[in-house]
Order: C-alpha cells, then sequence, then structure tokens
C-alpha cells in the first residue's frame, strides 16, 4: 500500500467495492418459494384428546432475506382448496363455510409488515394474516434452517411455529369437538435459479 | 353437529314463537278465509332471525359472507307470507309478484364466482323457476283449508331437506333448515292443540322460498360440486313446497283418512328422498375414516 498512488489505492477500494456488491445483494435476493419442499402443517385438538394433524399442499409465495433484517419480507399465499386431513370427506366439510369457505375466499395469505430481530438466529416478523376473509396482525419468530448456494441457484430454508385461534378469524363452528387453538407448522423453502 | 349449537337454532326459535304468541294473543282468532292476520308471518321471521343470530351472529349488511344473505331471504320470505294470502285470489297480481320475487331472490343468492359464471343466466333461471312454481303452487294452500296436513308434509320435507345439505357437507344450512322446521313443527303443535288454521295460511311461503335457495347454496358452496354437474339432487329437493301442494290438491279418488294422508305424503316427500338417496349412492366408499 505504501508504494501504491492514491489513484491505484481509490481503484482498488472501488474494486472491492464492486466485488463485495453483488454479493451482498444476490444475499439479499428475493426467493421463490418452492411448494414441492415447503410444508405447512396444522394441529388442533380432537374432542379435547388428541392432538389432530392436517395440511395445505399449496403453498407459493416469496420471501427475502436480507443482513439488515429490517429489509426483509415475507409473503405467502396457501390454497385452501388444498387442505388434506387424509379425509375426502373431512376435507369437504373444512372447505365449506363452516370452516375455511373455500369457495369464497380461496386463499389464506401472510404478508409481512415489519421484521426485526430476535433472540438468537431468529427473526421476529409481524404481518398480515387473512384467513377466512378475515385479517389480522400477527408477530412469529422465523428460524433460518439451512441455506445452500452453488452453481444452480441459492436457496434457503426458514420454520415458523406459532399458534392462533380459529375463533379470532370467524370460524367457530364445532369449537366443543375441535379445539380453538390452532398450530401452525410453515416450513418454507426458498429458490432463487441462477 | 354440537348439541349446543343445536339447541340455540332450535330453541331460539320455538322461544320466541312462544313469547311472541303469548304476547300477541290474538294468534288463533280470526276465522274469516278472506282475513290475513300479519301476526303469524311476522312471528315466524322473528323466530327465525332470532335463531339465526343465535347460532352465527348478527352478519351485518351488506354480509361479509355470501350465505348470510339467507337472513335477508328470511324476511323476504316473511314479506311473502304477508302478501300471500291477501293476493292469493287475484291471478294477475299474484303471478306479477311471484316473477318479480323469484328473479329478484335468484339474482341474490347466485354467487358470482367464476367456477358458475358461464352458465350465469341458467342458474338464476332455473332458481327463480323453482321458487316461482313453489310460491304459485302453495298459494293455492292458502287460500283453501286443507287441514294441517301441508304444514306436517312441509316440516318432513324441510328435515329431509337438511339431510341433503349435511350430504352437501353443509352442517350450517343444516342447522337452519333445523331452525325452520322446528318452527313449522311448533306451528303445526300448537295448531294442532287448538284446533286452528289460520297460521298455515302465510307459513307455507317460508319453505316455498327458503327450501329451493338453501338447496342450491348448498349446491353452490359444495366442494364437490363443479359447473359441469348437473346439480340433480338439489333441484329435486328445491321443488318439495311444489310437492307438498300437489300432494294435497291432487284428487285420489275415494281415498279417504290416513290412507289418502299416507298417500299424499309419500307423494310430497319422493323427490326429496329420491334427492337424499342419490347423494348418498355418490358418497365415496374409499373413505375409511369418519370424523
Amino acid at each position: 500500500m505504501k508504494n501504491m498512488s492514491l489513484k491505484t489505492q481509490v481503484c482498488a477500494v472501488l474494486l472491492a467495492g464492486i466485488c463485495a456488491g453483488p454479493a451482498s445483494s444476490a444475499f439479499a435476493a428475493e426467493l421463490t418459494i418452492d411448494g414441492g419442499h415447503s410444508s405447512v402443517l396444522f394441529r388442533v385438538m380432537h374432542k379435547n384428546t388428541a392432538p389432530f394433524y392436517g395440511r395445505f399442499n399449496d403453498v407459493s409465495g416469496t420471501f427475502t432475506m436480507a443482513d439488515n433484517p429490517a429489509d426483509s419480507s415475507f409473503n405467502v399465499v396457501i390454497k385452501t382448496e388444498s387442505v388434506d386431513t387424509n379425509s375426502k370427506k373431512r376435507d369437504a366439510h373444512l372447505k365449506s363455510p363452516d370452516f375455511f369457505n373455500a369457495r369464497e375466499f380461496p386463499t389464506l395469505t401472510f404478508k409481512s409488515t415489519k421484521v426485526e430481530k430476535g433472540d438468537k438466529d431468529t427473526l421476529k416478523v409481524t404481518g398480515d394474516l387473512t384467513c377466512h376473509g378475515v385479517t389480522k396482525s400477527i408477530t412469529v419468530d422465523v428460524t433460518q434452517t439451512g441455506a445452500v448456494s452453488g452453481p444452480q441457484g441459492e436457496s434457503k430454508g426458514i420454520e415458523a411455529i406459532f399458534t392462533i385461534k380459529r375463533s379470532e378469524f370467524g370460524m367457530e363452528y364445532g369449537l366443543e369437538a375441535l379445539g380453538d387453538d390452532v398450530r401452525v407448522i410453515v416450513a418454507l423453502e426458498g429458490v432463487k435459479r441462477s | 353437529m354440537e348439541f349446543t349449537f343445536l339447541l340455540r337454532g332450535v330453541a331460539a326459535p320455538v322461544a320466541t314463537l312462544v313469547v311472541l304468541i303469548l304476547i300477541g294473543n290474538r294468534f288463533w282468532r280470526l276465522k274469516d278465509e278472506r282475513q290475513a292476520d300479519p301476526l303469524p308471518p311476522l312471528v315466524c321471521g322473528i323466530a327465525l332471525t332470532a335463531a339465526f343470530i343465535a347460532m352465527f351472529d348478527w352478519p351485518g349488511l351488506p354480509p361479509k359472507e355470501h350465505w348470510q344473505w339467507i337472513l335477508v331471504v328470511i324476511w323476504s320470505a316473511t314479506a311473502a307470507a304477508l302478501i300471500m294470502p291477501l293476493i292469493s285470489r287475484i291471478t294477475i297480481l299474484r303471478l306479477i309478484v311471484w316473477i318479480a320475487t323469484s328473479l329478484t331472490l335468484a339474482w341474490l343468492v347466485f354467487p358470482t364466482w367464476e367456477i358458475f359464471a358461464d352458465k350465469r343466466s341458467w342458474w338464476i333461471g332455473g332458481i327463480a323457476i323453482a321458487v316461482f312454481a313453489n310460491l304459485e303452487s302453495t298459494s293455492h294452500l292458502s287460500r283453501k283449508q286443507h287441514g294441517l296436513s301441508p304444514l306436517f308434509m312441509v316440516t318432513i320435507g324441510m328435515i329431509l331437506t337438511s339431510i341433503v345439505v349435511v350430504l352437501a357437507n353443509q352442517a350450517k344450512f343444516a342447522q337452519i333448515c333445523g331452525s325452520i322446521a322446528s318452527v313449522l313443527g311448533f306451528l303445526f303443535l300448537v295448531c294442532l292443540r287448538l284446533d286452528s288454521r289460520e297460521p298455515i295460511r302465510g307459513s307455507m311461503a317460508f319453505p316455498s322460498i327458503l327450501i329451493p335457495v338453501l338447496a342450491f347454496l348448498a349446491y353452490f358452496f359444495n366442494p364437490d360440486s363443479d359447473g359441469e354437474t348437473f346439480p340433480t339432487a338439489y333441484v329435486l329437493t328445491s321443488v318439495t313446497p311444489l310437492m307438498v301442494a300437489i300432494a294435497t290438491l291432487c284428487p285420489m279418488g275415494k281415498l279417504k283418512g290416513w290412507k289418502r294422508f299416507a298417500i299424499a305424503q309419500a307423494l310430497s316427500i319422493a323427490p326429496v328422498a329420491i334427492a337424499v338417496v342419490m347423494l348418498l349412492m355418490t358418497m365415496s366408499a374409499e373413505d375409511p375414516y369418519s370424523y
């Protein structure tokens, strides 16, 4: 450095900046949710006896995880028609106005409005959850479960587990048989093809 | 179906009926066929509204969910029940009112979802025809005395309709059917006890409108339905009040008493009973789990 001219030093700094720039922006790239490797499960107590699990088979959307949490964003769309509880009759009932009213409200959505740094490796994500035509702001802890970067692109995994009350979303049918608290487990894999 | 939910759907309208009948204190007085007492239809309308709110809360206007328009349909049926005895003899006016009512209700309950959009006019026409046929045929029951059997038959028809909508995966609609059946059944029992037929005159408008509306809504909301499937079972269900009128009015020769009643009852529920069997037959046998 001692023998370098000021002009050379400026060039070196600029070069370093150019090299670092793409790496940084790639890290904050918007990732598309890979529906084939993502899962949305829900858990509800049946007759206050045993937890019962169901899932949604069609999840899509995008998310961005930036170095600065405030620049991160999450946008998830779930098709209510894709609800799957291993019983065709029960699925049909879940799609009826008694529960999700899938004809009238074909999607469940989550759109983040604020992202902050949480405990350890988690992000505290606040966003609008729209379910059954009712939108409520919720805050969930999102954990990054892994990241891979290679010649085919990059992918990241995240997981969030949170609990909502279905009655708050206008789904009050069968509260005696099926619990009000619904634990939701969302595991998403986002990909960006190169 | 939850017991407390069922209790609210049945207890709320019946309790409302009892209170209003006691307050009204003139429920059964009118004997002149030309007179029309507005109290029985109003009492039924209020009782069904009480049941709806007890089960599902006040939906607001316009309602957030399409099916909640049923509350407006209940009051349309109340209005029809109020005027049915008044216009039953004036054919032109009656036809105009029923056509306007049928088309308006069909337009109101038909959902604007893309899946049914391509046959919108067919659907609206079909619903309107069913409502019109029911109203027109049961108008004749409001002006002549036919005993209590039409009320009994339509109550049974309403109970079978609730089975149809349950098989269409619509428990809420079944609860509404249960409420209507409890109101009609209660009216039947009170009429039987007091030997009065006055409340029957307008009350037939409730099933005439609500049965087709609930049947078609059950089809529209059933996730197993699609625009390509012809809803035979639901069409059969929707004309139950028409069949009650036919069964009551058709001549049966020398048949009298319980034999006539039994045949009329069987005839009136035949379409909806066929609908139940059809839906049971289409249920998936591959679903091993009950829930």
